[in-house]
């Protein structure tokens, strides 16, 4: 079996190669080889010899798009083989003859877009996975005596791993390779620990206790809890980036205050500023949306009583490009909302679409759920919202539990509606009028939470997926160049229009010239000058006051 | 100045123009203005526009009328569709066959498959009519063959044991003690089997509810991949501060002003990124 396996792969390739330059059938039967460990499940990589020739195979596609595509082909075994070929690594030889290859095609420009997203984290999460590679990495010996472009390579790949898999940055045996390479002084090997929250040089983030006494500095307009964050409950992490950025039912539930920062700094516990500020931007955001959600659910302003989830949504993901819908249930709300017909849901402001809702307990009002609105369709009649048993909306749930127990609820709930529904059909028998029937369902109580969180999600996703914060220099460390920015010519023309096309100097700059021969005044000119001059300016005042017409 | 400085930036440079106001209002002004110094190259984003000029490029409206997806962009986007698609059939059959009313035989071979594992006994009973040994077929009322599968409906209906049958039920206590259970119980057991009948299907739905979430995300950042292009061949973006978060600013407005140039940076990002 196996030998004709070997036998036709090779014929194939020279029918491929056939009446080429020669150097062009090497690089095929490089590929040959990959190929044929990727597809066949049967192959086995049998010695470092082999995965060097996959790597081989891997670096000699041109387009890495391509590479990856197959590399992630769920028919093949793209993972599985190069898990196989990273467990050869020994020592660092193998680190550069295996590892690095592998990572300097992950890490290429061209599979940065949004497009390869997905397949590149299923690699890197492949990667991440494979047993005892970043321990084995953090060993003397090897880190030692790589060489340093190789850790570079090594701890760019560290850096993928903590901005994309979540569960990597809790991982010890990633925090050790990153406090390890930077102790090595690797370039990059800082920014890395940065993301993961590691102060080595000063432990005062653990040692030193964060209170902040009554004898404050500053008055704060809001008041932060004592204890760092982390613990209070399922979403409560160290790492602002390990936060899920809609709050879990745990999180609403949380009755201790959040951690917050303070204005004056006085409890930061981040030591690189860079960071601090993005944690500090997160969290004030995410509070803002979070507190109102608290306390919409806390005060119980808009309950639907007796909502039960009813199956899922078969319109669900519409066939247009641009519709892209998550998956969601059907949700539908007590049949006594319908005899109120003074309910107008094309003008009500009653469970907006994308606004998030919390599936309560009845009986002790504990959130149980939470999930966004995704269908609201109050036109079509005798379904949806006006469904003669009660309104119907769409949820979508957000984590893989919620959709589970959703999906569970959404099964007994049909039993019980397939049973009402037989029973009706056979003649005679006394049919249960529908708010009977309606009683025997599983269901909660739900509540309004947010109508407006969706505004803010894509905002603190994106502070997430920063790793350094642009223009630095000036917004963080208040240190702007004097310099001219090199993206700003040194003579810059006005408009023709209104200005005939008056020529600024920049470098050799007279607010007085250009007050002369143009209609700015001198206010204005000068903040001309500053704003063509620094990467960061700011002009303000009141208004009517021309800072934004001339 | 903010128009005047953003003409000259326009004018004197290839660098690109992001451009975050708080109002829709002020943004059409700005952009306007732009448009009739003779600038085409214009993304605004949001849909609250009141000008007519800009309404063709708004980003919507652009990524429908102009751009195409990249070849590579296009065939990973139809193989995510062509999952997606089958993934989304394969939900729809199973969730119709978790909706569907159990009978003696459907589906999976109905409550009779179920039955015939977990309890032979009254299995058997149910059967047994059917195998009258010297090859009568018992008829009910309106001449109706009898069959396992019409006496399990009637035993799930609540009926009482059918008077011809109850020669054979005194003969077994267990079974005289099967056909006087109440109504109530009668539904518990039935939901019990139907629970055994389904748990396969469900275990596939699970399956399938979690790959469609996954594939669907794939196809949301492949959509997102059209935008970017827009916006990279853009030389002015334009959008607004979102409304709702200008609303209820509570911890985040006491921030310093540095914050909010930040946040502007933020929202560039985001149009890049997203």
């Amino acid at each position: 079996m196996m030998n004709n396996h070997r036998v036709r792969g090779r014929g194939r390739g020279n029918r491929r190669g056939g009446g080429q330059r020669g150097e062009k059938r090497a690089g095929d039967r490089t590929k040959g080889v990959f190929f044929k460990l990727l597809k066949d499940g049967d192959a086995k990589m049998r010695s470092k010899l082999d995965a060097g020739r996959f790597v081989q195979g891997m670096v000699s596609f041109s387009s890495k798009a391509e590479m990856l595509g197959h590399l992630d082909d769920n028919r093949y075994f793209g993972s599985k083989r190069l898990g196989e070929a990273l467990a050869f690594i020994e020592d660092e030889h193998e680190v550069n003859e295996i590892l690095v290859p592998i990572i300097s095609c992950i890490t290429d420009e061209e599979i940065s877009r949004p497009l390869y997203k997905k397949a590149r984290i299923r690699i890197i999460a492949a990667m991440n996975n494979v047993p005892g590679l970043m321990s084995h990495l953090s060993e003397p010996d090897i880190l030692e005596n790589l060489p340093t472009y190789s850790a570079q390579v090594v701890c760019s790949l560290l850096e993928l791993i903590v901005m994309t898999l979540v569960e990597a940055r809790s991982c010890n045996d990633v925090r050790f390779l990153a406090k390890a390479l930077k102790a090595n002084n690797v370039p990059g090997a800082g920014k890395v620990c940065d993301l993961l929250l590691i102060n080595q040089d000063n432990p005062r983030a653990t040692d030193q206790s964060l209170n902040v006494g009554d004898n404050r500095a500053e008055v704060a307009c809001w008041v932060s809890d004592q204890h760092p964050p982390g613990g209070r409950h399922d979403n409560d992490h160290t790492n602002f980036r390990d936060i899920r950025i809609v709050p879990t039912q745990a999180e609403i539930n949380s009755q201790s205050p959040p951690w917050l920062p303070l204005a004056s700094q006085e409890n930061a516990f981040i030591e690189n500023k860079e960071m601090r500020m993005l944690d500090a931007n997160f969290r004030l955001l995410r509070e803002d949306a979070v507190s109102s959600m608290r306390a919409n659910v806390e005060e119980e302003k808009r309950v639907w009583n007796n909502a039960r989830i009813l199956g899922l949504n078969r319109g669900y993901g519409a066939t247009g490009r641009g519709k892209v819908q998550p998956l969601s249930f059907l949700v539908q709300l007590s049949s006594s909302y319908v005899k109120k017909k003074d309910i107008n849901w094309e003008r009500s402001r009653a469970l907006p679409h994308e606004g998030i809702i919390a599936l309560c307990n009845p009986v002790d009002k504990s959130v149980q759920r939470l999930g966004t609105i995704t269908t609201r369709a109050y036109k079509e009649t005798g379904t949806w919202l006006n469904d003669p048993r009660g309104p119907i909306i769409g949820v979508s749930f957000h984590n893989a539990e919620d959709i589970l127990s959703s999906l569970q609820e959404a099964v007994e709930n049909m039993a019980i509606l397939a049973r009402t529904d037989s029973e009706a059909d056979v003649e005679g028998s006394n049919v249960e009028p529908w708010n009977e029937v309606e009683k025997l369902f599983v269901s909660h109580d739900l509540i309004e939470a947010s109508g407006s969180f969706f505004s803010y999600k894509p905002i603190l996703s994106a502070l997430q997926e920063f790793t350094s914060v642009p223009l630095a220099q000036e917004l963080v460390y208040l240190n702007p160049s004097e310099q001219r920015p090199d993206y700003i010519p040194s003579q810059m023309s006005m408009p023709k229009a209104s200005f005939n096309g008056f020529c600024c100097e920049l470098d050799n700059w007279s607010t007085q010239k250009v007050v002369d021969s143009t209609s700015l005044d001198k206010s204005q000119a000068d903040a001309l000058h500053r704003a063509l001059t620094s990467k960061v300016a700011l002009i303000q005042g009141p208004p009517g006051k021309g800072y934004w017409y001339w | 100045m903010g128009a005047l400085i953003a003409q000259m930036i326009r004018e004197n440079t290839d660098e690109s123009i992001l451009c975050v106001c708080y109002t829709n209002h002020a943004l059409d002004q700005f952009l306007e203005h732009l448009y009739d110094n003779g600038e085409t190259r214009i993304v605004r984003i949001g849909g609250r526009s009141q000008s007519e000029k800009l309404q063709k490029y708004n980003l919507k409206e652009l990524a429908r009328s102009k751009t195409k997806l990249s070849r590579d962009a296009k065939q990973r986007m139809s193989s995510v569709f062509a999952q997606l698609c089958k993934c989304q059939e394969r939900l729809d059959q199973l969730s119709e066959k978790l909706k569907q009313k159990i009978t003696w035989e459907e589906p999976n071979g109905g409550i009779s498959g179920v039955l015939s594992y977990e309890n032979p006994h009254f299995h058997q009973h149910f059967t047994a009519i059917e195998e009258l040994p010297d090859g009568f077929e018992m008829v009910g009322k309106g001449n109706k063959k009898i069959t396992g599968s019409s006496l399990f409906e009637q035993w799930a209906k609540g009926s009482n044991c059918p008077q011809f049958l109850k020669p054979y039920v005194e003969l077994d206590p267990s079974l005289v003690e099967f056909w006087n259970l109440d109504k109530r119980t009668r539904g518990n057991m039935l939901d019990e089997w139907r629970a055994l009948l389904l748990e396969d299907t469900q275990d596939s739905l699970k399956d399938a509810v979690l790959t469609f979430e996954e594939l669907n995300a794939e196809r949301q950042a492949i959509n997102r991949e059209q935008d970017l292009q827009i916006l990279r061949d853009a030389r002015v973006i334009g959008g607004t501060y979102p409304k709702k978060i200008r609303d209820s600013v509570k911890y985040y407005g006491a921030c310093s002003v540095s914050n909010l140039i930040l946040l502007i940076f933020f929202l560039g990002f985001l149009f890049l990124s997203s």
